[in-house]
């Protein structure tokens, strides 16, 4: 039953034959060996590190704190992101006889493939000890039972929680709550830091090492130390992981996700919202308008927008200030953070809007090929619309940076502007090739679905286009001149014009060619188990 | 007076297969026009290439007299479209849906708004206008959908399965209109599954089986005589009784 589950899953995921799916695969596999090549290369170290007998009377307090901080990420990292791989799709196989034990057991294991990063490091450090001299060969199977102990305290913990949050995501408003409370978790370093505590890192020696933290408790079975009441430990951790798993994956089955979702109402005509989604119509014409006027509409009601257009605001704060502060003075950067964190923000929208323009409308892009209008027009209307919405997450971020000292001048607020626009150019005619070119459909009420080509666009890619503003900050440094800078970035700009320009031509082009498969792929539903 | 649909040797090849294979087909103006065949025959796959969704392979198609895709934008701005898989945005209300498509077809935006307006109310969705359409039932889609053809007052309807999963009162008020539609001078092009349907509506038809016409006429001329719609589909298409050949079902 389980083998059938995921044969489906694969069959339903296989690429369609054509060229410009091969290449997307190839991009896939690529990226995908970077990522995982850098949590080997992590696993690598930390296993040179382990295996050193000089060191090892510190491998306790070390490897309890390594534990942590990577339970830290393996649990929070696809919270913050909201995206956590492939999950079962429960609407799908509800309607099977199958034992719900066996459901939860796919969905463990989907747990354990997408922990493939995690799982990398932990190997990287049971062979550094397993090599170490110190321990002899009796300590193996320890290292072995506590490195296993610690992946399934996590794998099961990590499925607890993934109900847990698609439960709560579906209720009223929950996504900017827990928003707010992930922003809340998040700032609280940077707050420590601006109330001058000296030594931030300091505060890493209270992370806890004693035996009843479910990290410590691995390390030190891993390190044959106090190993009967390290296993005890270890092994009551695995069972609460595998009860908080369980509890909350039945509750996820028992839960109506149909009266739980928000219901959207049709604001008043004279209402302050509709106002501001018929705000494009008094700059533009129809059918610009009308389109504008659409996918503000339709982005202010999807809570995976407002979350993302939250986080927009607000992490290129978080990400950034403890980069600007340092111990002796400030950051040689401090004087282009607002532009930074601007442009930021705007890559935080990415992936929910401009590098897959149409994923929100899924089959009903076919309509941009049937109604009486240029497609040109469809590209332009979504451009806009996150152009649109950056005038007031930048003025949010320019007061928010102004509350955290980081300097925000007018002057700096209008470079600030200047170099979203600039950028927005060469990110839109990017982001309007790849709409064409890896449509995916998204389901506006599931979490991150961001394939790993477009993830790794955006680590890769998206910084390399915007070298001619680098450029212009370079110049303005090396020639300590605002007319220099100025004036590389105006031809950043013509640049950038004709880049989208000619982008916005070829997307087009490649629409009408390759209309069929684009929305054969907007149309496409997902196997017993999503990617989200 | 040209024709309504003028369609020749068209051809749709997919990896080698056709799925639309040298079909000829001619529609009268102000006709009602049922496209009949079975599942995968090639029904849905001409009426996306009539649209322009899809490109033909080969052939040629004239819609209102004009040739698509050399006219596409002008023949866009005269027809009706339902097609069979959604094209309905989910996070737009009713009202705000139907006001959409009304200014893609350059209505003014009060008029689009006061048309939309009238037609969920025809459509007997003027309660649910302010809900999302992503709470709709598959039905009540289907009405927008056909309220939305129905906004810019098209001279051709294009129509795929209009009636699939609408209720018996609904599908009632999609026909007397569409009726009412022809009366008045339009023509209407559809398919669908429910022979009865378009026996009762339809003045020609056509069959379409593997991508070719296997009979078209008028409906009197397909009937021949006493026999029934289904009577000449079946005995067009052809079935046998596949299920007789697993005893484990019997």
């Amino acid at each position: 039953m389980l083998t059938a589950i995921l044969r489906a899953q694969l069959l339903s995921m296989r690429p369609r034959k054509g060229r410009s799916v091969r290449g997307g695969t190839i991009f896939s596999a690529v990226t995908g060996v970077m990522f995982y090549g850098l949590f080997a290369f992590f696993g690598w170290a930390l296993m040179l590190l382990f295996s050193s007998a000089d060191e090892s009377e510190h491998f306790v307090e070390w490897l309890s704190a390594i534990l942590l901080l990577l339970m830290a990420y393996w649990q929070l990292a696809p919270v913050i992101s909201a995206s956590f791989g492939a999950s079962i799709d429960l609407r799908k196989l509800l309607a099977y006889p199958i034992p719900r034990r066996k459901l939860f057991m796919v969905e463990v294991l989907l747990r354990a493939m997408t922990s493939l990063d995690m799982l990398l490091v932990v190997i990287g450090i049971a062979v550094g000890l397993l090599r170490n001299e110190v321990y002899s060969a009796s300590a193996a199977p320890l290292i072995i039972v506590g490195a296993v102990a610690f992946v399934a305290i996590n794998v099961l913990l990590s499925a607890g929680i993934r109900s847990l949050l698609e439960r709560l995501f579906l209720r009223t408003r929950f996504k900017e709550v827990f928003f707010g409370i992930v922003v809340l978790i998040a700032i609280t370093p940077q707050l420590l830091i601006l109330a001058n505590v000296k030594k931030p890192g300091s505060l890493l020696r209270f992370a806890p090492s004693q035996v009843v933290w479910p990290w410590a408790a691995s390390a030190r079975l891993m390190l044959h130390d106090a190993p009967l009441v390290s296993m005890l430990t270890a092994a009551a951790w695995v069972c609460a992981a595998l009860l908080f798993g369980r509890v909350q994956f039945e509750r996820m089955l028992r839960s109506d996700n149909g009266t739980a979702k928000r219901k959207e109402r049709d604001a008043a005509p004279d209402s302050f919202t509709e106002r501001i989604f018929r705000f494009p119509s008094r700059f533009f014409g129809d059918p610009l308008a009308a389109l504008v006027e659409k996918e503000l509409r339709t982005l202010a009601r999807i809570a995976r927008f407002r979350m993302a257009y939250g986080m927009s605001c607000f992490f290129g704060i978080l990400i950034f200030t403890p980069a600007l502060r340092r111990q002796h003075g400030d950051s040689p950067i401090l004087p282009y953070a607002l532009p930074i964190m601007a442009v930021y923000g705007l890559l935080m929208l990415g992936q929910i809007t401009y590098w897959n323009s149409f994923g929100f409308d899924r089959s009903a892009a076919q309509g941009y090929f049937s109604w009486p209008i240029r497609l040109r027009d469809a590209f332009i209307a979504k451009n806009l619309t996150v152009m649109m919405l950056m005038i007031p997450q930048l003025i949010l971020v320019s007061l928010v940076a102004h509350a955290f000292h980081i300097p925000s001048s007018p002057s700096k607020v209008v470079e600030a502007f200047a170099v979203v626009a600039i950028a927005a150019l060469y990110w839109f005619g990017l982001g309007n090739i790849f709409s064409v070119r890896m449509p995916r459909a998204m389901d506006p009420d599931k979490m991150n679905q961001m394939s790993n080509k477009l993830q790794a666009l955006t680590i890769f890619a998206a910084p390399v286009v915007l070298l001619p503003i680098v450029l212009a900050y370079w110049a303005r440094s090396v020639f300590s001149s605002d007319i220099v800078f100025a004036g590389i970035l105006a031809v950043a700009a013509i640049l950038g014009a004709i880049f989208y320009g000619v982008a916005l031509d070829s997307a087009v082009k490649a629409a009408v060619e390759r209309r069929e498969a684009m929305i054969m792929e907007l149309s496409r539903a997902d196997g017993p188990i999503s990617i989200s | 007076m040209s024709a309504a649909i003028a369609v020749h040797d068209l051809r749709k090849v997919y990896e080698g297969k056709a799925a639309v294979d040298g079909l000829s087909l001619t529609v009268p103006r102000g006709s009602f026009f049922g496209f009949l065949g079975p599942n995968g025959a090639g029904k849905s796959t001409t009426i996306r290439m009539l649209t322009g969704m899809i490109p033909a392979t080969s052939g040629s198609i004239e819609l209102l007299g004009l040739p698509m895709p050399a006219e596409e934008t002008a023949i866009k701005q005269r027809i009706g479209l339902v097609p069979d898989d959604s094209l309905l945005f989910d996070r737009l209300t009713g009202l705000e849906f139907l006001e959409f498509v009304g200014r893609m077809y350059s209505l003014e935006r009060p008029m689009a708004r006061q048309r939309a307006a009238e037609l969920l109310e025809l459509f007997e969705l003027a309660d649910e206008g302010q809900k999302i359409i992503g709470e709709y039932s598959k039905g009540m889609r289907k009405r927008v959908a056909m309220a939305a053809s129905l906004i810019h007052k098209p001279e051709l309807f294009l129509m795929d399965e209009p009636f699939e999963g609408v209720d018996a009162v609904g599908a009632r008020l999609m026909k007397d209109i569409l009726l009412d539609q022809v009366k008045h001078g339009a023509t209407i092009f559809l398919t669908s599954h429910v022979l009865e349907v378009v026996e009762r509506l339809c003045d020609h038809a056509a069959i379409i089986n593997d991508g070719k016409i296997v009979a078209e006429g008028s409906m009197a001329d397909l009937r021949n005589g006493s026999e029934t719609l289904e009577d000449v589909f079946v005995r067009t298409v052809g079935a046998d009784k596949a299920y007789e050949k697993l005893e484990w079902l019997g």
